[in-house]
Protein backbone atom coordinates (compact mmCIF):
# COMPACT_ATOMS: atom_id res chain seq x y z
CA UNK A 1 0.00 0.00 0.00
CA UNK A 2 2.78 2.55 1.13
CA UNK A 3 4.86 1.46 -1.67
CA UNK A 4 2.12 2.18 -4.68
CA UNK A 5 1.36 5.79 -2.53
CA UNK A 6 4.98 6.80 -3.14
CA UNK A 7 5.05 5.82 -7.07
CA UNK A 8 2.01 7.59 -7.45
CA UNK A 9 3.96 10.50 -5.87
CA UNK A 10 6.69 9.78 -7.94
CA UNK A 11 4.81 10.29 -11.82
CA UNK A 12 2.80 13.12 -10.61
CA UNK A 13 6.54 14.98 -9.73
CA UNK A 14 7.86 13.81 -12.78
CA UNK A 15 4.74 15.34 -14.59
CA UNK A 16 5.15 18.41 -12.95
CA UNK A 17 8.74 18.80 -13.76
CA UNK A 18 7.91 18.28 -17.54
CA UNK A 19 5.45 20.85 -17.22
CA UNK A 20 7.66 23.18 -15.98
CA UNK A 21 10.34 22.20 -18.30
CA UNK A 22 8.06 22.83 -21.34
CA UNK A 23 6.89 26.02 -20.01
CA UNK A 24 10.84 27.45 -19.33
CA UNK A 25 11.68 26.22 -23.05
CA UNK A 26 8.55 28.28 -24.44
CA UNK A 27 9.19 31.59 -22.16
CA UNK A 28 12.74 31.47 -23.22
CA UNK A 29 11.98 31.50 -26.97
CA UNK A 30 9.51 34.27 -26.68
CA UNK A 31 11.93 36.19 -24.46
CA UNK A 32 14.41 35.40 -27.71
CA UNK A 33 11.92 36.62 -30.52
CA UNK A 34 11.33 39.86 -28.05
CA UNK A 35 15.19 40.32 -28.14
CA UNK A 36 15.56 39.27 -31.90
CA UNK A 37 13.05 41.41 -33.56
CA UNK A 38 14.08 44.71 -32.23
CA UNK A 39 14.78 47.63 -34.10
CA UNK A 40 18.68 48.09 -34.17
CA UNK A 41 19.67 51.18 -32.94
CA UNK A 42 20.86 53.89 -34.88
CA UNK A 43 24.18 55.45 -35.13
CA UNK A 44 25.07 58.96 -36.38
CA UNK A 45 28.61 60.23 -37.78
CA UNK A 46 30.24 62.14 -34.72
CA UNK A 47 31.10 64.70 -37.63
CA UNK A 48 28.09 65.58 -39.38
CA UNK A 49 25.60 63.73 -36.94
CA UNK A 50 23.61 62.88 -39.65
CA UNK A 51 22.78 59.01 -39.23
CA UNK A 52 25.66 56.58 -40.41
CA UNK A 53 25.12 54.77 -44.04
CA UNK A 54 24.90 50.62 -43.15
CA UNK A 55 26.93 50.10 -46.45
CA UNK A 56 29.94 48.70 -45.33
CA UNK A 57 31.60 51.18 -48.23
CA UNK A 58 29.84 54.29 -46.56
CA UNK A 59 32.36 54.55 -43.23
CA UNK A 60 35.68 55.13 -42.77
CA UNK A 61 37.98 53.81 -39.41
CA UNK A 62 40.70 56.72 -38.43
CA UNK A 63 43.84 55.43 -37.91
CA UNK A 64 45.14 58.35 -35.74
CA UNK A 65 42.12 58.64 -33.45
CA UNK A 66 39.90 55.47 -33.85
CA UNK A 67 37.28 57.21 -34.61
CA UNK A 68 34.63 56.10 -37.44
CA UNK A 69 33.15 58.83 -39.89
CA UNK A 70 31.08 58.30 -43.01
CA UNK A 71 32.19 58.78 -46.03
CA UNK A 72 30.98 62.12 -47.18
CA UNK A 73 33.17 63.54 -44.20
CA UNK A 74 36.17 61.90 -45.23
CA UNK A 75 35.89 62.88 -48.46
CA UNK A 76 35.41 66.89 -47.82
CA UNK A 77 37.81 69.02 -48.35
CA UNK A 78 39.05 71.08 -45.05
CA UNK A 79 39.58 74.78 -44.56
CA UNK A 80 41.13 76.82 -42.02
CA UNK A 81 39.78 79.99 -40.63
CA UNK A 82 40.04 81.90 -43.30
CA UNK A 83 38.17 79.84 -45.56
CA UNK A 84 41.42 78.72 -47.36
CA UNK A 85 41.18 75.51 -48.59
CA UNK A 86 44.12 72.98 -46.65
CA UNK A 87 45.42 70.13 -48.75
CA UNK A 88 44.13 67.06 -47.69
CA UNK A 89 46.45 65.29 -45.77
CA UNK A 90 44.86 65.97 -42.40
CA UNK A 91 42.43 63.83 -40.25
CA UNK A 92 38.92 65.04 -40.79
CA UNK A 93 38.14 64.35 -37.32
CA UNK A 94 40.89 65.55 -34.93
CA UNK A 95 42.17 67.86 -37.97
CA UNK A 96 46.31 66.38 -37.11
CA UNK A 97 48.65 65.49 -40.49
CA UNK A 98 48.64 62.11 -41.10
CA UNK A 99 51.44 60.30 -39.58
CA UNK A 100 54.94 58.74 -41.21
CA UNK A 101 55.58 55.31 -41.77
CA UNK A 102 58.11 55.59 -39.12
CA UNK A 103 56.40 57.79 -36.80
CA UNK A 104 53.52 55.39 -36.93
CA UNK A 105 55.36 52.26 -36.07
CA UNK A 106 56.80 54.47 -33.05
CA UNK A 107 53.37 55.50 -31.78
CA UNK A 108 52.25 52.26 -31.75
CA UNK A 109 55.02 50.87 -30.11
CA UNK A 110 54.58 52.80 -27.31
CA UNK A 111 50.58 52.20 -27.12
CA UNK A 112 51.40 48.50 -27.25
CA UNK A 113 53.53 49.15 -24.36
CA UNK A 114 50.99 50.91 -22.24
CA UNK A 115 48.82 48.25 -23.31
CA UNK A 116 46.33 49.11 -26.32
CA UNK A 117 44.92 45.99 -27.54
CA UNK A 118 43.34 47.77 -30.38
CA UNK A 119 47.36 49.18 -31.17
CA UNK A 120 48.56 45.37 -30.66
CA UNK A 121 45.87 44.10 -32.85
CA UNK A 122 46.74 46.55 -35.76
CA UNK A 123 50.62 45.99 -35.57
CA UNK A 124 49.89 42.11 -35.52
CA UNK A 125 48.16 42.25 -38.44
CA UNK A 126 50.75 44.35 -40.21
CA UNK A 127 53.14 41.90 -39.51
CA UNK A 128 50.89 39.19 -40.36
CA UNK A 129 51.16 40.56 -44.18
CA UNK A 130 54.37 41.69 -44.02
CA UNK A 131 52.80 45.54 -44.84
CA UNK A 132 53.86 48.95 -43.85
CA UNK A 133 57.97 48.31 -43.38
CA UNK A 134 57.29 44.89 -41.22
CA UNK A 135 58.91 42.11 -41.86
CA UNK A 136 56.61 39.13 -42.40
CA UNK A 137 56.59 36.55 -39.41
CA UNK A 138 53.37 34.79 -38.61
CA UNK A 139 54.34 33.59 -34.97
CA UNK A 140 55.27 36.91 -33.90
CA UNK A 141 51.94 37.95 -35.27
CA UNK A 142 49.79 35.29 -33.18
CA UNK A 143 51.89 36.29 -29.85
CA UNK A 144 50.48 39.79 -30.20
CA UNK A 145 46.94 38.55 -31.20
CA UNK A 146 46.75 36.66 -28.15
CA UNK A 147 48.30 39.38 -25.83
CA UNK A 148 45.27 41.93 -27.78
CA UNK A 149 42.50 39.28 -27.13
CA UNK A 150 43.31 39.06 -23.23
CA UNK A 151 43.01 42.36 -23.50
CA UNK A 152 39.73 42.01 -24.53
CA UNK A 153 39.69 42.72 -28.32
CA UNK A 154 37.31 40.59 -30.44
CA UNK A 155 38.24 40.57 -33.97
CA UNK A 156 41.81 39.45 -32.66
CA UNK A 157 40.18 36.23 -31.63
CA UNK A 158 38.58 35.53 -35.50
CA UNK A 159 42.15 36.25 -36.61
CA UNK A 160 43.74 33.60 -34.75
CA UNK A 161 40.93 31.19 -35.48
CA UNK A 162 41.80 32.20 -38.70
CA UNK A 163 45.75 30.92 -38.76
CA UNK A 164 44.34 27.93 -36.95
CA UNK A 165 42.43 27.08 -39.70
CA UNK A 166 45.23 27.63 -42.57
CA UNK A 167 47.91 26.44 -40.24
CA UNK A 168 50.01 29.36 -40.84
CA UNK A 169 52.37 29.86 -37.91
CA UNK A 170 50.46 26.86 -35.81
CA UNK A 171 49.99 23.61 -37.37
CA UNK A 172 46.59 23.09 -38.54
CA UNK A 173 44.05 22.39 -35.38
CA UNK A 174 40.25 22.44 -36.45
CA UNK A 175 39.20 22.19 -33.18
CA UNK A 176 40.77 25.05 -31.77
CA UNK A 177 40.04 27.29 -34.75
CA UNK A 178 36.27 26.44 -33.56
CA UNK A 179 36.96 27.00 -30.03
CA UNK A 180 38.23 30.78 -30.79
CA UNK A 181 35.71 31.02 -32.75
CA UNK A 182 33.20 30.48 -30.05
CA UNK A 183 35.43 32.22 -27.67
CA UNK A 184 34.59 35.96 -30.48
CA UNK A 185 31.20 35.53 -29.73
CA UNK A 186 30.94 35.24 -25.88
CA UNK B 1 30.69 46.80 -31.67
CA UNK B 2 30.92 47.17 -35.48
CA UNK B 3 34.12 44.80 -35.36
CA UNK B 4 31.94 42.06 -32.96
CA UNK B 5 29.08 42.04 -35.25
CA UNK B 6 31.15 41.62 -38.30
CA UNK B 7 33.07 38.93 -37.17
CA UNK B 8 29.97 37.13 -35.89
CA UNK B 9 28.54 37.45 -39.27
CA UNK B 10 31.51 35.85 -41.12
CA UNK B 11 31.51 33.04 -38.21
CA UNK B 12 27.23 32.28 -39.52
CA UNK B 13 29.03 32.49 -43.00
CA UNK B 14 31.67 29.61 -42.52
CA UNK B 15 28.94 27.19 -41.06
CA UNK B 16 26.43 28.18 -43.69
CA UNK B 17 28.96 27.60 -46.66
CA UNK B 18 31.19 24.87 -45.16
CA UNK B 19 34.39 26.83 -44.60
CA UNK B 20 36.80 24.61 -43.14
CA UNK B 21 34.33 23.47 -40.63
CA UNK B 22 31.33 21.16 -41.23
CA UNK B 23 28.06 22.85 -42.52
CA UNK B 24 25.80 22.86 -40.41
CA UNK B 25 22.96 25.17 -40.64
CA UNK B 26 21.80 25.07 -37.60
CA UNK B 27 24.97 26.21 -35.70
CA UNK B 28 24.52 29.14 -38.49
CA UNK B 29 21.86 30.53 -38.36
CA UNK B 30 22.55 30.57 -34.23
CA UNK B 31 25.71 33.01 -34.77
CA UNK B 32 23.34 35.09 -37.66
CA UNK B 33 20.92 35.30 -34.27
CA UNK B 34 23.51 36.55 -32.36
CA UNK B 35 24.56 39.16 -35.02
CA UNK B 36 21.36 40.39 -35.81
CA UNK B 37 20.61 41.23 -32.27
CA UNK B 38 23.82 43.34 -31.72
CA UNK B 39 22.54 44.96 -35.22
CA UNK B 40 24.10 43.56 -38.11
CA UNK B 41 21.82 44.16 -41.02
CA UNK B 42 23.45 41.85 -43.47
CA UNK B 43 22.89 38.55 -40.75
CA UNK B 44 18.97 39.98 -40.54
CA UNK B 45 19.10 39.41 -44.08
CA UNK B 46 20.74 35.95 -44.08
CA UNK B 47 18.41 34.87 -41.17
CA UNK B 48 15.40 35.50 -42.92
CA UNK B 49 16.57 33.88 -46.10
CA UNK B 50 16.58 30.76 -43.70
CA UNK B 51 13.24 31.32 -42.42
CA UNK B 52 12.14 31.36 -46.18
CA UNK B 53 13.68 27.87 -46.62
CA UNK B 54 12.44 26.85 -43.53
CA UNK B 55 8.70 28.26 -44.54
CA UNK B 56 8.03 30.49 -42.02
CA UNK B 57 7.01 33.04 -44.35
CA UNK B 58 5.71 35.09 -41.23
CA UNK B 59 8.80 35.30 -39.51
CA UNK B 60 11.00 36.04 -42.62
CA UNK B 61 8.38 38.58 -43.92
CA UNK B 62 9.40 40.13 -40.16
CA UNK B 63 13.07 40.28 -40.64
CA UNK B 64 12.85 41.60 -44.44
CA UNK B 65 10.77 44.37 -42.83
CA UNK B 66 13.02 45.59 -40.37
CA UNK B 67 15.81 44.99 -42.76
CA UNK B 68 14.28 47.04 -45.07
CA UNK B 69 14.12 50.17 -42.50
CA UNK B 70 17.34 49.74 -41.90
CA UNK B 71 18.36 50.26 -45.32
CA UNK B 72 18.98 46.87 -47.24
CA UNK B 73 17.76 46.89 -50.63
CA UNK B 74 17.90 42.98 -51.23
CA UNK B 75 15.14 42.45 -48.85
CA UNK B 76 12.88 45.25 -50.63
CA UNK B 77 13.62 42.80 -54.07
CA UNK B 78 12.47 39.61 -51.85
CA UNK B 79 9.63 41.54 -50.41
CA UNK B 80 8.74 41.95 -53.98
CA UNK B 81 8.55 38.71 -54.61
CA UNK B 82 6.92 37.50 -51.52
CA UNK B 83 3.96 40.17 -52.81
CA UNK B 84 3.75 38.61 -56.25
CA UNK B 85 3.60 35.13 -55.24
CA UNK B 86 1.00 36.28 -52.39
CA UNK B 87 3.23 36.04 -49.09
CA UNK B 88 2.99 39.69 -48.17
CA UNK B 89 -0.04 41.84 -48.55
CA UNK B 90 -0.21 44.77 -50.57
CA UNK B 91 -0.33 47.10 -46.90
CA UNK B 92 3.37 45.12 -45.94
CA UNK B 93 5.16 46.13 -49.44
CA UNK B 94 4.04 49.71 -49.06
CA UNK B 95 5.50 49.94 -45.23
CA UNK B 96 8.59 48.21 -46.12
CA UNK B 97 8.89 51.08 -49.16
CA UNK B 98 8.09 53.77 -46.86
CA UNK B 99 10.61 52.39 -44.55
CA UNK B 100 12.90 52.44 -47.15
CA UNK B 101 12.25 55.74 -48.28
CA UNK B 102 12.63 57.78 -44.72
CA UNK B 103 15.59 55.91 -44.09
CA UNK B 104 17.07 57.52 -47.68
CA UNK B 105 15.77 60.68 -46.35
CA UNK B 106 17.65 60.29 -43.42
CA UNK B 107 21.27 59.16 -44.54
CA UNK B 108 21.19 61.59 -48.20
CA UNK B 109 23.49 64.28 -48.14
CA UNK B 110 24.93 66.74 -50.55
CA UNK B 111 28.72 65.61 -49.28
CA UNK B 112 28.09 62.38 -49.36
CA UNK B 113 26.30 62.14 -52.78
CA UNK B 114 30.02 64.48 -54.67
CA UNK B 115 31.91 61.82 -52.14
CA UNK B 116 29.96 58.81 -54.36
CA UNK B 117 30.51 60.70 -57.52
CA UNK B 118 33.78 61.24 -56.54
CA UNK B 119 35.22 57.31 -56.06
CA UNK B 120 33.38 54.38 -56.62
CA UNK B 121 34.50 52.98 -53.13
CA UNK B 122 32.64 55.83 -51.37
CA UNK B 123 28.74 54.42 -52.66
CA UNK B 124 26.69 54.73 -49.46
CA UNK B 125 23.47 53.28 -50.39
Amino acid sequence: MNHSNMNMDNNKEDDNAKECERRVVERTARLHDIELFKQPPKEDCPICFLRMPSLATGSMYMRCCGKVVCSGCYHAPLYDDKGNEVDNEKCSFCRTQWPDLEEEVQMSKKRIDAGDAEAMHNIGCDIYYGANGHPQDYTKALELWHRAAELGNVEAYSNIGASYQQGRGVEVDKKKARHYYDWLCI
Amino acid sequence: MIKRRLGITTIGYAYENGIDLEVDKEKAKYYYELAAISGSVLARFNIGRFEEREGNMNRALKHYMISAGVGCSKSLERFREFFMYGHATKDDYTKALQAYQEYLGEIKSKQRDEAAAAREDYRYY
